[in-house]
């Protein structure tokens, strides 16, 4: 062939090739933003501070909302092809992790964003989660912790104190477990995320770690061992039998057959009939949507008999900043859903949106007192400190202080991120709870199905 | 006629035909033979979807993947699956679709619609098929489990495709295994089925006619005049159903999803390469299960193939 | 073989002693048994491979919570039929169903791009194996027939890598392309086993009259040819139809460009999805290539069977 064909073929491909890789001609004055809050509703909410920030700075904002359970996925996809977003909002913990291990983070602009703000404006417990060698990898935005709701009408007539250690929440959930009532609702299933939480909620109050600062990996330990047993106790002998998930746990307590539950503070304006997809069930809340509310007790902090300390368990969601993005502009805009849009954030679900930035420098409570009275529930709504006690918001709010989770501080938070995916906790609590495995085979297994993750890391 | 320029009729036509074959060759090239490449140098990276853009193609090339891979107590369990389903399928298929095409090559009334009737099996998408057994044979609604309760007397259902190990007759055995094997059986017996029929009605009449005149039985008949004629027909499906069954990943992955036991190599590769975004080693791992393919084709050929190569 | 024959076989063989004539000879038993076993045999052959089948178009006449009441009824009394499930499964999915008339139309366009593209690249191709001798023309055909032997998978990797980097997953051409791969080698040998029989006087002809190698492939060779190009364009456009891995892993997160086996196998994992729909949905796919198949069988398996009788 002649060569000069050759030579005009060989140009072809490659600025063929140039061009899909180059990708599409960027607008110079948007940044894309992703953000897991995709539920129709709080995309509305965003939407219209994206364009308030657009009105105030001349950047234009591209949306996206990426489902949680689809993010890995669609945060690979993008990354093979070149078209991550400039910032990420709403990520939780191990999905920081998970993207800084991959060096896809721009992990200086948040620290210059705190500092903007004022850094003891912000919750230590937030900054201290968010960090890692000393570097602040993602702007934490609000907070949400985990709960065990109990009926407290139940709880005086048989005359029990409140739930928070393991013996006690046996000794309830035994007591309480008969007619058509059970004892307690938890969630059990071999892929569900809401599982793996509950339980790692309940480890840790039993001083059960993931893995240790060296790295060993110590799911199969004794103490995790016993918090199997007890998980599996309880969802066998005090629960409804077969798998429950994250709707099937809260319509059970809502509808009055159980005792006691275990779910995230979302639960708060759903339990206080605020949401009507979502009622409350019960015969007694027919006449009075929130009767359920001023029953229940709350309990935040859970101990085990193994640990020095009870254990309080949350998620602490946060805006990244990515390698590539426009840092200017992002560094803008998380400035802004930290300030001006911050209270309008938090009131897309403020019973889930605890903030994690008390106030600015003028006015340090501002953001924590004007949590109170935000507007909670998506039918009806009604400010959080007319529905409940101002005690357990304040709870709440320093619950979050004190937030464990696995992995983090120990510096795993690689692992934490990959197991995520394949959840081998669930999986081996869920065969256990069906019987096919003892806890201690339960342990042994999850500790090896680990240890196969961590491998195949290879760090 | 072309000038042929002192060139003679066979070096013109060699000509045209290397300039016939390019397209064709240089499409293969690009779609198969490049990527091939690609792989095999993917399986000596550290490569992972996410970071790609930043390691780039000539990265750190070494053999943690393979090491890694090897290592996986998981991988070899997987490797003996595969084995256990290739040599199984290999021969229900061949077996069943020996007595179909003996069954089906006298004359017979509505042939037609029984030879349309065994074929569908082969033709029906794998989409569909996986989806109607799994529906059979569903511990809550599967017409199996439903029967087996109500007329054999089973005190459960059976979890044909979720449950690793059963007792039958007092002996452990794989149950999801075992059925995922019968749907391989099931669905290409219909491949040795059509070779074997059309070698089967190729067959000298005068050799069973001689066969017949020297007194023999139907049995001693095939024994002696059919099989042989069948023999090479046989090896060739043998080698071609290993090969592809070995090489399988949507039968198994639609009916299981490779849990119950029933992991095979291709499953542990798809997997590595989407779930754990683990590129580098699913490429080391799809590396060594083509290697394992090639050495057993390398035995077979060497061993027993040596006449029949002559014929090619 | 009549009495008179077998009396004649005797009659040849070495005089022995003669025995008593015995009803129950180990040919007569055979026989027999084999007279007995065929059409038990053929029965269950019917039966194991159409049951699935008719269980399944049962099934997807059915309502679910019938299903549920009464899982191992096989006949559907006439007014408990419901055409619901397939109503179900063919609107789109903004009015609530599961919208398959999409996923069917992904599936045409990808398979008739790789009946097209395979055609066109695997004939020359072929005829330059069948016909023409040229160096390496043994190890050509080798190369193809070793490439169809390599797993899949191995092949799927690095095409996975490439798509995501060029952002084309999730785009029909690029799985049309993708699945040449698969198919051009199997086509290659198909069609030069069919041209090698094409009589070489007629081509020769064409040469006389002045064609060249093109010309005599489009205007001699293909014509001649028709069945057997009828045959591996429905090979392919089979193959491209059944085809899940590539499509799982190119289409698997943009819903609107699932082919019909990526929509089926993805649906038959959702909860919220009856099972009675979902069979609905394998009748959608089935139908249309089983009819296909079956209105060109004999093509088909005069394709597929061509090497075997040579033996």
């Amino acid at each position: 062939m002649p060569r000069g064909f050759i030579a005009a073929l060989t140009a072809a491909v490659v600025a063929v090739l140039g061009a899909a890789c180059g990708g599409a001609d960027e607008d110079r004055d948007t940044i894309t933003v992703w953000t897991q809050e995709n539920l129709p509703d709080r995309m509305a909410v965003q939407r219209e501070l994206a364009d308030a920030f657009t009105r105030r700075t001349g950047v234009r904002v591209r949306l996206v909302g990426v489902a949680e359970d689809q993010f890995s996925r669609v945060v690979r996809s993008a990354a093979a092809a070149g078209r991550l977003p400039d910032v990420i909002g709403a990520l939780p913990l191990a999905s920081v992790r998970e993207l800084e291990a991959n060096d896809l983070l721009d992990t200086e602009t948040p620290g210059r964003v705190v500092e903007r703000l004022g850094r003891d404006t912000f919750l230590r417990r937030a900054l201290e989660l968010g960090s890692a060698d000393g570097r602040l990898l993602a702007v934490p935005s609000d907070a949400w912790v985990q709960l065990i709701l109990y009926r407290e009408d139940l709880f005086a007539r048989a005359g029990l104190d409140p739930p928070d250690s393991y013996a006690r929440l046996r000794a309830a959930a035994s007591r309480l477990h008969r007619g058509g009532t059970a004892g307690i609702a938890l969630a059990v299933g071999p892929s569900d995320t809401f599982t793996a939480q509950t339980f790692e909620y309940v480890a840790l109050a039993n001083g059960c770690e993931l893995a240790g600062r060296d790295g060993r990996v110590t799911i199969g330990d004794a103490r995790c061992e016993h918090a199997f047993a007890f998980y599996a106790e309880l969802a066998r002998r005090y629960s409804v039998p077969g798998t429950q998930s994250l709707d099937s746990v809260r319509a059970t307590y809502f509808s009055g057959k159980a005792a006691i539950a275990i779910w995230s503070s979302f639960i708060l304006d759903e339990l206080a009939g605020l949401r009507s997809d979502a009622l409350p069930s019960c015969p007694e809340c027919r006449a009075d949507p929130s009767w359920l509310a001023r029953h229940t007790g709350v309990v935040t902090a859970l101990r085990g008999p193994d640990a020095a300390h009870a254990a309080r368990y949350g998620e602490i969601v946060s805006w990244a900043i990515t390698r590539e993005a426009d840092r200017d502009k992002a560094e803008r805009f998380v400035t802004y859903m930290m300030e001006a849009g911050y209270e309008r954030w938090l009131g897309m679900a403020p019973e889930g949106k605890i903030p994690v930035r008390t106030g600015t420098r003028d006015d340090p409570r501002r953001f924590a007192e004007a949590w109170d009275r935000l507007p909670a529930g998506v039918d009806r709504t009604r400010p959080l400190d007319e529905v409940y006690p101002r005690a357990l918001l304040d709870r709440l709010r320093a619950s979050v202080e004190h937030i464990e989770r696995w992995g983090v501080e120990q510096g795993q938070g690689r692992l934490v991120g990959a197991i995520m995916g394949e959840l081998p906790v669930p999986r081996a609590l869920s065969a256990l709870v069906e019987g096919s495995l003892t806890p201690r085979q339960a342990a042994a297994q999850a500790q090896r199905d680990v240890e196969a993750v961590k491998r195949g890391i290879r760090e | 006629m072309r000038r042929g320029r002192g060139r003679t009729l066979r070096q013109r036509e060699a000509r045209t035909g290397l300039a016939l074959i390019s397209p064709t060759f240089v499409v293969t090239l690009v779609v198969v033979v490049l990527p091939l490449l690609w792989a095999i140098m993917l399986a000596f990276q550290e490569a992972r979807l996410i970071n790609i853009r930043y390691t780039g193609l000539f990265g750190r090339y070494s053999l943690d993947n393979f090491r890694y891979v090897l290592g996986e107590p998981g991988f070899w369990r997987g490797l003996a699956v595969t084995l256990v389903y290739t040599v199984a399928g290999t021969f229900l298929s061949i077996a069943l679709g020996l007595v179909a095409a003996l069954a089906l090559a006298g004359p017979l009334r509505g042939r037609t619609l029984v030879r349309a009737s065994v074929l569908l099996p082969y033709v029906a998408p794998v989409v569909a098929a996986a989806f109607v057994w799994q529906v059979m044979l569903s511990p809550q609604y599967g017409i199996a489990n439903e029967l087996g309760v109500r007329l054999l007397g089973w005190d459960r259902p059976i979890g044909f495709l979720t449950q690793a190990k059963g007792e039958l007759l007092g002996v452990t055995v794989p149950v999801a295994l075992l059925t995922v094997i019968a749907f391989e059986a099931w669905r290409y017996f219909p491949f040795a089925f059509l070779f074997l029929l059309a070698r089967l009605q190729a067959v000298p009449r005068e050799l069973h006619e001689a066969a017949l005149v020297d007194g023999a039985t139907p049995l001693q008949r095939f024994r002696y005049v059919t099989l042989p004629q069948l023999s090479r027909v046989i090896a060739l499906l043998a080698v071609l159903r290993f090969v592809f069954t070995f090489n399988k990943f949507d039968d198994v992955y639609l009916l299981t999803g490779g849990g119950a036991g029933t992991e095979m190599v291709s499953i542990r590769v798809y997997n590595l390469l989407t779930a754990r975004d683990d590129i580098g080693a699913s490429a080391a791992q799809a590396v060594v299960l083509a290697l394992v393919l090639v050495l057993f084709l390398g035995v077979y050929l060497r061993f027993f193939a040596g006449p029949e190569r002559s014929a090619e | 073989m009549t009495a008179g024959d077998r009396r004649a076989a005797r009659a040849v063989r070495p005089s022995r002693p003669r025995r008593p004539y015995r009803r129950w000879t180990r040919d007569r038993v055979e026989r027999t048994a084999l007279r007995l076993l065929r059409p038990l045999v053929i029965a269950a052959l019917l039966l194991a491979t159409a049951f699935p089948f008719y269980y399944m178009v049962v099934l997807s006449l059915r309502d679910v919570q019938a299903l549920i009441l009464d899982p191992g009824a096989l006949f559907v009394p006439p007014d408990e039929i419901t055409l619901d499930t397939y109503r179900q499964v063919l609107t789109p999915e903004e009015e609530g169903g599961q919208g398959f008339v999409v996923f069917i139309r992904n599936s045409v366009i990808v398979s008739v791009a790789a009946v097209a593209l395979t055609l066109l690249i695997s004939i020359p191709g072929a005829y330059a194996v069948a016909r023409l001798r040229f160096l390496g023309r043994r190890q050509v055909h080798f190369l193809f027939l070793a490439v169809y032997l390599f797993p899949p998978i191995v092949l799927a990797i690095p095409l996975f890598v490439l798509f995501s980097l060029l952002g084309l997953r999730g785009s029909l051409p690029g799985l049309a392309l993708v699945y040449i791969s698969q198919t051009l080698p199997v086509t290659v040998y198909m069609l030069r086993n069919y041209f090698e029989t094409v009589p070489r006087s007629v081509e020769e002809a064409a040469a006389i009259d002045g064609c060249g190698p093109l010309a005599t492939i489009w205007r001699v060779t293909l014509p001649l040819s028709r069945p057997a190009l009828m045959a591996t364009g429905l090979y392919v456009f089979m193959i491209a139809w059944n085809e899940f891995l590539f499509a799982l892993l190119f289409l698997v997160e943009d819903r609107d460009r699932w082919t019909v086996s990526l929509g089926l196998s993805q649906l038959a994992g959702a909860i919220e999805v009856p099972t009675t729909v979902l069979m609905a949905g394998s009748v959608v796919l089935t139908l249309p290539i089983v009819i296909v198949f079956f209105a060109c069988e004999r093509l088909m398996t005069g394709g597929l069977t061509m090497g075997a009788e040579k033996g």
